[in-house]
């Protein structure tokens, strides 16, 4: 259950981080980085996934002779964003009602 | 940078062709940021996470499963279309069996042009025609023969590929879905 919330949370970090920012693979490895221990491979599921679901768009730039894949998120993408942190929203105000009828 | 990229390719087994060079391609690239940023690629190599990759390869796989119930339809659809499917298969085969005939055909008039030409040549020998009408009645027949042999080696040529065009697009039907697992 803790691995399929953690996706989640990615996802929706990456999201954030593209809308932020257009970013490329590394970049954004650098920055989860900060958050959760992730490696390249964890990534690559994430934001192929995430660009079939048509939530992120992609586009090249040649950068010192080299191609680089480049992030942008679409309104899809930021409807995900929104619907997720509603849906935490939800969750956290639930968990803070029931702490409240059963006081540990 | 090729150490690494080949211990990568080898955890790529079992993907198709596009699959692979997509995920090379985000490979190279995220190597090829780590050695701009001032990481050797022992280092990258000591770091890189190669059993991930195996994960990489089952997030992708998994799709796949999911769409078991394709199979069903698409099994359907054939046994539905079968009788045009059948009809459509016997002429196809039929088309690359007289592919073969014309090809056969045209090796047989190759070799009895140049059986007729040394029968000519007897002929006229035996005939005791002037030299002057051999030479220029065996001019001719090399003319004409060269002619007509470089038609039948085009079409023999032209054929045959054309017959293992349609043979591999057989291959391609019968073991597609094989074909793409590799």
């Amino acid at each position: 259950m803790k691995t399929q919330l953690m996706k989640g949370v990615i996802e929706v970090y990456v999201l954030t981080e593209v809308k932020k920012k257009q970013s490329y693979g590394y970049e954004l490895l650098q920055n989860l980085n900060k958050y959760f221990q992730i490696t390249e491979s964890t990534l690559y599921p994430i934001l192929r996934r995430l660009e079939e679901a048509e939530e992120l768009e992609t586009y090249n730039i040649i950068h010192n002779g080299r191609n680089r894949k480049y992030y942008k998120i679409t309104n899809k993408g930021i409807n995900h964003i929104n619907e997720f942190v509603n849906a935490w929203y939800e969750i956290l105000n639930t968990l803070k009602l029931i702490k409240e009828d059963n006081p540990l | 940078m090729n150490k690494v990229y080949r211990k990568i390719k080898r955890k790529l087994k079992g993907l198709n062709k596009k699959e692979r060079n997509d995920i090379l391609k985000y490979y190279e690239e995220i190597i090829n940021e780590r050695l701009d940023n001032g990481e050797s690629i022992n280092e990258i190599d000591k770091s890189f996470n190669y059993d991930g990759i195996i994960n990489t390869v089952d997030e992708i796989k998994k799709p796949e499963t999911k769409n078991k119930s394709f199979g069903l339809r698409k099994l359907i659809i054939i046994i539905l279309c079968s009788p045009i499917l059948l009809v459509l298969g016997l002429l196809y085969l039929l088309l690359i069996l007289i592919n073969y005939i014309i090809i056969f055909v045209s090796y047989v008039s190759l070799i009895s042009i140049f059986i007729f030409i040394i029968g000519f040549i007897i002929a006229q020998i035996i005939d005791k025609t002037l030299f002057a009408n051999i030479v220029l009645s065996v001019g001719l027949l090399f003319t004409f023969s060269a002619l007509i042999g470089t038609i039948l080696y085009l079409l023999i040529k032209g054929i045959n590929n054309l017959n293992k065009s349609m043979l591999a697009g057989i291959k391609k039907i019968t073991k597609g879905e094989k074909h793409e697992k590799n």
